[in-house]
């Protein structure tokens, strides 16, 4: 269906992203297409920016344009408890609820064979370095998925050693949900971790 | 649970046929290669979300077609209707159920609604073949009323994945020492031992429930000539064990046998333990002998043994979804009578008298009245060709 080139390049380009699908690929070449040009730069320069200026903090691992990031660096946070998550997106969503007031470590992936990554392929190594100081505790907000709690154990059983606190987060009945409408397996997990009153 | 209609769309040689069933008895006939068995294959995938013959979809399209579609509509106990929708594309290979309009995405919390007991001369393979057919069989069964069961396994299987992958891709990477691959296993390995303990000790309670169904239906169908035995059998399970275990014994001893297995794991790149592994024994006894089904039992013995057990199943079902919605299963009986002598067939067919829903397929038109004054209501289907006549 396409009449140029540059267009379907620009569409093959978009289609690469998550969530974006071949048909709404078209849709936004076609848009970009029509819309004036400095709105278009103003779009590729943000983008080529984003490449330059955005690096892994050198501390937590986590995305930033300041090294160490804006987190590692607050006076205001106590690094005495580390919350370990997957991906930087990890990190917003527990930011949100503007609780925890300890710093982060992004661990950029879990263990998964299947794919072929080890506990080499992601920021192990930058998490060990760190835990020799004065950390006090460890929070591991991975996923409940079978490799994220290999993941978890894999590092638990690392950390141990060291003598650092370690917990992991609940999982079970979402706030604001009746008992009755939550599925069994969900139940069955929050009998399995109740807690003693 | 009954199936009303059934459409089907250029599955295998239907081209589009409909049909409308029986709430008792649907007999289905007609020659060899005309098409009968398609009728259960498609209603198996409807309840199933595959198909009892283990065929592939894409072997399913009518040929020379690229999509096929059956379409099947249910009744509950208290009389309400849902549709489901199977459909599938060559092209992408995509499946898709879809469930009174709603996508099924999770097969896990689909299976059990349309609950369903298939009896087909493939059967036998249960008591003559190797064990992971037997496991795949209760697996299937206990899923049906455990959705927890389901999960649990699912979530092993994907353990056991990752775990032969890990030891399979160091075999030709060597991507870690020995040392550290020992590390890597042990870390799987204490990930899968509750799991492994919890789906062991399903499967134990299991039989014990199971073990009055299956005899009682025994004793109808031979008498008291002999008594079926299943028994599980597990590295980890000694004749003590079975008295009275405890899921600690059990998870010391599983983890002490996959400890004991490490070096040999890592040499041949596969896990070697576990529930994956283990094994439903079949057997019969015979005044106090015991013989196990797979060397020593006849032909009769082996068909009697597994219709025996797919009856057995259904009232098991059946008993465990009483105080649900769903109702008795729906019973499919795939070419059961051929090379059974009549009173045989008379007896079969008076064990199941009583029951829901029923198909049976068969080459043979006179069984039809043997089975039909079992039944408060009929209906048969001559099929040829793909056609219902």
């Amino acid at each position: 269906m396409q009449t140029s080139e540059t267009l379907e390049k620009v569409a093959e380009e978009l289609a690469k992203l998550p969530s974006i699908g071949r048909k709404t690929a078209n849709r936004i070449a076609m848009y970009l297409a029509k819309s004036p040009s400095e709105e278009v730069i103003a779009l590729s320069d943000a983008l080529l920016q984003l490449k330059d200026k955005i690096r892994l903090c050198s501390v937590c691992c986590n995305i930033t344009e300041t090294d160490p990031c804006s987190i590692c660096d607050s006076q205001k946070r106590s690094g005495n408890s580390i919350c370990i998550v997957e991906e930087p997106g990890d990190v917003f969503a527990i930011e949100k609820t503007n609780e925890f007031r300890g710093k982060y470590h992004v661990l950029h992936g879990i263990i998964s064979p299947l794919d072929g990554i080890g506990p080499e392929d992601i920021k192990v190594k930058e998490l060990l370095m760190r835990l020799s100081g004065d950390v006090e505790e460890v929070i591991l907000a991975l996923n409940p998925s079978v490799e994220g709690e290999y993941t978890i154990t894999y590092l638990s059983k690392l950390i141990k050693p060291l003598n650092i606190k370690i917990s992991r987060i609940a999982r079970g009945i979402p706030v604001g949900t009746d008992l009755e409408f939550a599925d069994e397996i969900t139940i069955a997990k929050a009998i399995e971790g109740r807690i003693t009153l | 649970m009954i199936l009303d209609d059934l459409l089907l769309a250029d599955f295998k040689n239907y081209h589009n046929c409909s049909f409308s069933f029986s709430p008792k008895l649907n007999f289905i006939y007609g020659e060899n290669g005309n098409g009968k068995t398609n009728i259960l294959e498609s209603i198996s995938m409807l309840c199933y979300t595959k198909s009892f013959l283990m065929n592939s979809e894409a072997d399913c399209i009518k040929h020379g077609e690229n999509a096929f579609e059956i379409t099947g509509s249910f009744r509950n106990r208290v009389e309400t209707k849902s549709s489901v929708k199977f459909l599938y594309r060559r092209e992408e290979n995509s499946k898709q159920i879809i469930c009174d309009n709603d996508k099924v995405t999770r097969s896990n919390e689909f299976l059990g609604r349309f609950p369903l007991v298939v009896l087909s001369p493939y059967d036998l393979k249960l008591t003559m073949g190797l064990q992971q057919d037997r496991r795949r069989n209760f697996d299937l069964l206990i899923s049906q009323i455990s959705r927890v069961y389901l999960n649990d396994l699912r979530k092993y299987s994907k353990i056991i994945k990752q775990k032969n992958s890990l030891l399979k891709e160091n075999l030709v990477t060597r991507r870690y020492s020995n040392g550290e691959l020992k590390e890597l296993v042990r870390v799987w390995n204490a990930e899968l031992l509750d799991l492994a303990v919890k789906l062991m000790i399903r499967r134990l309670d299991f039989i014990e429930e199971f073990k009055s169904y299956i005899t009682a239906c025994f004793y109808r169908i031979v008498g008291s000539k002999y008594v079926p035995v299943i028994s599980y059998e597990s590295e980890i399970l000694d004749e003590n064990d079975l008295a009275g275990y405890s899921i600690d014994t059990l998870k010391n001893k599983l983890q002490r046998v996959l400890e004991e297995k490490l070096d040999t794991e890592i040499k041949r790149g596969i896990s070697l333990s576990g529930p994956h592994k283990d094994n439903y024994m079949f057997c019969m006894d015979k005044a106090g002998e015991i013989f196990e089904m797979r060397t020593s039992a006849s032909q009769g013995e082996h068909k009697t043994f597994v219709v025996a057990l797919k009856l057995s199943e259904f009232g098991y079902l059946n008993a465990n979804l009483k105080h649900t919605n769903t109702g008795e299963p729906v019973l499919l009986l795939d070419d059961v009578f051929s090379e059974l002598d009549k009173s045989r067939i008379n007896r079969i067919s008076e064990l199941i008298t009583d029951f829901n829903q029923v198909f049976v397929t068969t080459t043979d038109k006179d069984h039809f009245g043997i089975l039909k004054d079992n039944f408060t209501d009929s209906r048969t289907f001559h099929i040829v060709n793909g056609q219902a006549e």
